[in-house]
């Protein structure tokens, strides 16, 4: 027991150290972005809050590459996406979930095809804690304890700090905890792979955005949140993850993302409306073959989201033939 | 010429007049708009469900009812079909009955001859059981679509699910087949003899990518307590209920390979009457029991009183009581709502609100039914050969009275309780939408808020009319006023950000000042006569004495401040919200109900200050010069006289403040966590129903069940700010009458 725990703690030291090591950086087979002609007018998009920095980046630089492009972007969580794709308000639905079925059917209604999902980035969905709390590493099995009232993984409630083998003046501590609104698409994911579908605890601060999460977090010493990786911030910790209590923990980065070892990882999409056999408009689908080219990859990575890799990008690019 | 003027002006007079009328009209007539508009989209959630028939088919000839497995429709109300003993599906047009295709079952295991049985096992998959004892899995494709000259064209196809295939086996009864999750699949067999198999077949990858199969046996050796009468399985091949003829009911853990552990025994009927059909309610957790003298009943796991996490099936819904014995259950695939049969009519309830939604009677003895994949119509095959499909309406199953103001005992909870919690990222989901939690955080909030802003607010009007002095009453009353036209979001947002954190650090500072600040100035006036002669004090003239007070109401503060160290240290054991935790069980959330009252009170102030402040200034003078005539002091004057005279007015203010503060939405967004927590703890957050119709409309499906209920609380507050104006206006006129006679 004391050895596997010794063996635990160097590993979790060799990954800690990797993760410092190996700076992200894009497969350099995916190919630069090229310029077309005729590319001009209005583009919206509505929808995650994860991916809200990472779009008003993609439209900058995409901005730069023509001038003439008038791009709106508003990120109030992913289940306000499907709404705005149907009523035509955007052409863009970013979402850091899946759309349900409901949702996907609700789009058929209006335009009589499916909506095109297309992955843009990569994000491992991570569990803060303030930068001064001790804690080591969390199994999903007690996160689901810490945040959840229907403890459908099967431990028991966890209410302090203590109880997760934090010593000092912290043990004694309730665990504060900060997560996002309903509307979230890091909620729902949230929800269904840490909690298996159960429900939140009432005492969840729920937070409109992924940055007042991390911001709750950094200035709460007892705090717990979970959002997108890209919002990490110096006064919080992102923390390595296990998926069963005792199993191996990983750190939350693009290794353990890429091999699937980190148990919250999870693709970051845009949604369109695309009728099949038929083209996108011009400018929507060359804002989505920017962004998956390797400029708008790079900027993934300055964002602090994890990028694709080349074979990832073609089989995305396929879906917008 | 003096004529033609004031004719002039009595004209002007009736225009002015008729515009004020008009304009007034206008306010009455688009608020009543405003309510009628909500009140429409909320309205439909108490609508009544209703079952239209869309067609009545003929089966195809040859095939009697007795020899049809399964039937199924197509969402669009185009098609619908029957699966016959040979694996044969026939698809009918609804239009005119006609049969559009007939395509045989592909992969049909060798030696088989009929289908034995056919099971449903949602996402428009079939198992079927051979009558070799094989089972193969079909997938049937159908759809219509419009095409471009008006017609519909009907397309489907049955393919083969290779994954969940089974070879022939001998002596079995019924039979269930499900894929598990990356690892193979499991089939259940219930044999000759009330024995029950497991059977794995296990599909791993080893680490130079072959596959290994392999199969894993298990017979459920548990003593049964009764013979077997209704067996069902969940979909992803976890759990396996089977219910007795003696009315119990029973559940095994079949997810390890090779491992059966029986976990529960139960008595699932009142008079020990029959299991006679067993399904698991949509999302798995909730298996639904129908019994012989028709019961029907919903159980799920709940963790026993006691144990830590040892979880017992227990009763939770009842559904219906008394009606034919139970035949059929069949679960909505979208919601929580369950059909049921006693062989004569099909039942709809729904099983968190206990709404018994419809009953369906197509007038013929029912031998099968089932639901199209959205679950929109439903497909009954009547003894007498026909097969009816229905449309159904059903708009709003899961909203009741009960559901938005009653405990509910949710899915997984461990007792029935009033929760918000309206969406998650799956279509299984139990939504929860009880308004009670949302109602008290939105009157706990408005009272913090005043309890802090009243006092403050109306003493300072008093003051600020009746002591200071004129010159400084110019500067302070428009300064005050600006504080009314700083931004709600901005307020929210300081005191979230800024606010919350400084008080989680100087909570005992908060509480000492409490009691600090009003001692000092205590102190200060009772000392005030000898300290008056200073020379410094000297200058303090009549009606800027507040000035004075500034230093010491800081004084206060500041050894309140130095006073909570020592008092952390010395009572509460060097930390106080740890103090708290520890001793009183109270938890301290940094986004609390106080910085709620403050930032909340902060934002009402100005109001109830200046209305109070104007009202208590247009006393008239002549009332305080006759009171300090007669001798009264001005504080006399100023409690006895001035302020019962203003009362009308004093109490508006108080009013229209209060209902600023129930409507006020981004202040409480933004300051509190959103906690729907039903606790009047001043050190937790809240949730009120304007915030929460800020966070969830954007995401809420148009006309969704969500979307009428978020409405309906904007009914709820209207009403509530309706009722409270209404009162306020009411006790207005009788304190006018009583006091404002001068």
């Amino acid at each position: 027991m004391f050895k596997k725990s010794i063996l635990t703690a160097a590993l979790l030291m060799v990954t800690v150290v990797a993760a410092h090591a190996e700076k992200t950086t894009v497969d350099p087979k995916i190919k630069k972005y090229t310029t077309t002609a005729g590319v001009a007018g209005n583009l919206g998009s509505i929808g995650s809050d994860t991916l809200n920095n990472l779009m008003t980046y993609w439209a900058e630089g995409f901005k730069k590459k023509y001038p003439n492009v008038n791009i709106q972007i508003e990120g109030k969580g992913s289940s306000t996406a499907p709404p705005a794709l149907i009523a035509g308000t955007a052409q863009l639905g970013p979402m850091s979930r899946e759309m349900k079925a409901t949702e996907i059917e609700q789009f058929e209604k209006k335009y009589g095809y499916k909506p095109t999902k297309i992955g843009v980035a990569l994000d491992s969905l991570a569990v803060y804690v303030n930068k001064d709390n001790p804690i080591k590493s969390l199994s999903l099995d007690e996160v689901d304890a810490i945040f959840s009232k229907t403890h459908k993984r099967g431990v028991a409630e966890i209410t302090t700090w203590g109880q997760l083998g934090v010593t000092g003046k912290l043990a004694a501590m309730p665990i504060s905890l900060y997560g996002r609104n309903s509307a979230s698409g890091t909620y729902g994911y949230f929800k269904e792979h840490t909690l298996k579908g159960g429900d939140y605890k009432n005492s969840v601060k729920e937070q409109p955005g992924s940055a007042s999460v991390v911001e709750g977090v950094a200035h709460d010493i007892a705090g717990i949140g979970y959002s997108g990786i890209g919002y990490a911030t110096s006064g919080v910790r992102a923390l390595p993850l296990s998926d069963k209590k005792g199993g191996l923990v990983e750190a939350a980065n693009y290794q353990n993302v890429l091999s699937g070892k980190y148990p919250l990882a999870r693709m970051l999409y845009i949604y369109v409306a695309k009728k099949p056999g038929q083209p996108l408009p011009k400018v929507v689908e060359e804002f989505l073959k920017f962004a998956l080219s390797k400029e708008g990859q790079e900027i993934v990575v300055k964002d602090g989201y994890d990028p694709l890799t080349a074979k990832m990008v073609e089989a995305q690019l396929k879906n917008l033939k | 010429m003096s004529n033609k003027f004031t004719d002039k002006s009595r004209r002007n007079d009736r225009i002015a007049e008729l515009l004020i009328r008009i304009g007034g009209v206008l306010v009455v007539v688009s608020v009543v708009w405003i309510l009628v508009m909500i009140s429409r989209v909320a309205l439909p959630l108490f609508y009544p469900s209703s079952a239209k028939i869309a067609a009545t088919l003929k089966l195809p000839a040859g095939i009697a009812s007795g020899k049809v497995l399964a039937v199924g429709s197509e969402d669009g109300l185009q098609g619908a079909f029957i699966l016959d003993e040979s694996g044969t599906f026939h698809f009918l047009k609804v239009a005119d009955g006609s049969l559009s295709a007939s395509i045989k079952a592909p992969a049909i295991p060798f030696g088989a001859i009929r289908v034995a049985s056919a099971e449903y096992i949602g996402k428009s998959n079939y198992n079927l059981l051979w009558d070799n004892g094989a089972i193969t899995s079909v997938k049937v494709a159908f759809s219509s679509d419009k095409n471009a000259d008006g017609t519909t064209a009907l397309t489907h196809d049955v393919t083969s699910q290779e994954d969940l295939s089974f070879a022939a086996s001998s002596g079995i009864v019924q039979s269930f087949a499900r894929p598990v999750e990356g690892r193979g699949a499991v089939r259940i067999d219930l044999l000759a003899g009330d024995r029950l198999r497991v059977t794995h077949q296990l599909v791993e990858n080893d680490l130079l990518g072959n596959e290994k199969r392999s199969n894993s046996k298990t017979e459920i050796s548990d003593p049964l307590p009764g013979r077997i009468s209704a067996v069902a399985v969940d979909t992803k091949g976890h759990y396996l209920y089977a219910g007795t003829e003696n009315g119990m009911l029973l559940r095994w853990d079949i997810s390890e390979p090779g491992q059966v552990r029986l976990l529960d025994t139960v008595q699932a009927t009142g008079e020990r009457q029959a299991v006679t059909a067993l399904s698991l309610v949509l999302g798995d957790v909730s298996v639904a029991v129908g019994d012989a003298k028709g019961g029907l009943s919903t159980w799920f796991p709940v963790k026993a009183p006691g144990s830590s996490d040892d979880r017992r099936l227990l009763r939770i819904h009842t559904l219906r009581s008394s009606q034919g014995k139970m035949t059929l259950i069949i679960p909505s695939p979208r919601s929580k709502t369950l059909f049921s049969s006693d062989g004569g009519e099909i039942h709809v309830d729904h099983m968190t609100s206990e709404r018994n939604l419809l009953t369906i009677n197509s007038g013929t003895p029912i031998i099968s039914a089932a639901l199209s994949p959205k679950g929109n119509t439903l497909s009954v095959l009547g003894s007498n050969s026909t097969l009816t499909v229905w449309n159904l309406d059903i708009p709003h199953p899961d909203i009741s009275f009960g559901t938005l103001f009653g405990k509910v005992w949710y899915e997984g909870y461990d007792k029935p309780e009033y929760a918000w919690q309206s969406s998650s990222a799956s279509d299984d989901y139990e939504p929860k939408m009880s308004l009670v939690p949302l109602v008290f955080g939105t009157i706990k909030a408005t009272l913090f808020a005043m309890l802090f802003a009243v006092p403050l607010a109306l003493l300072a009007a008093l003051y600020t009319s009746q002591f200071m002095s004129p010159k400084l009453k110019g500067r302070v009353k428009p300064v005050v006023e600006i504080m009314a036209a700083i931004p709600s979001v901005v307020i929210g947002f300081l005191a979230g950000l800024w606010l919350a954190p400084l008080i989680d650090k100087s909570i005992l500072t908060v509480f000492l000042s409490i009691v600090f600040v009003p001692l000092m100035l205590l102190i200060t006036i009772f000392f005030w006569k000898r300290i008056k002669t200073a020379s410094l004090l000297q200058r303090v003239t009549r009606g800027n004495e507040f000035i004075a007070m500034v230093p010491v109401v800081l004084l206060g503060i500041y050894m309140a401040f130095l006073l909570s160290g020592l008092a952390e240290t010395s009572l509460f054991a060097g930390d106080f919200k740890q103090w708290l935790f520890s001793t009183l069980g109270i938890r301290y959330d940094q986004r609390n109900s106080i910085i709620i009252a403050i930032a909340l009170g902060f934002a009402v102030i100005p109001i109830i200050f200046t209305i109070a402040e104007d009202a208590i200034s247009n006393v008239p003078r002549n009332l305080t010069a006759a009171s300090l005539a007669l001798g009264a002091s001005r504080w006399q004057t100023a409690w006895r006289v001035v302020l019962p005279s203003a009362l009308p007015g004093v109490f508006s203010a108080v009013m229209i403040g209060f209902g600023r503060a129930i409507g006020e939405t981004m202040i409480v967004l933004m300051a509190t966590g959103n906690t729907p927590i039903m606790s009047w703890s001043l050190f937790n957050g809240l949730r009120s129903l304007s915030a929460n119709i800020a966070v969830e409309i954007p995401e809420a499906p148009f006309n969704s069940s969500l979307y009428r209920v978020l409405f309906l609380s904007a009914v709820l507050l209207f009403i509530f700010t309706f009722i409270i104006n209404t009162v306020a206006e009411a006790l207005r006129q009788r304190f006018r009458k009583k006091y404002g006679r001068y």
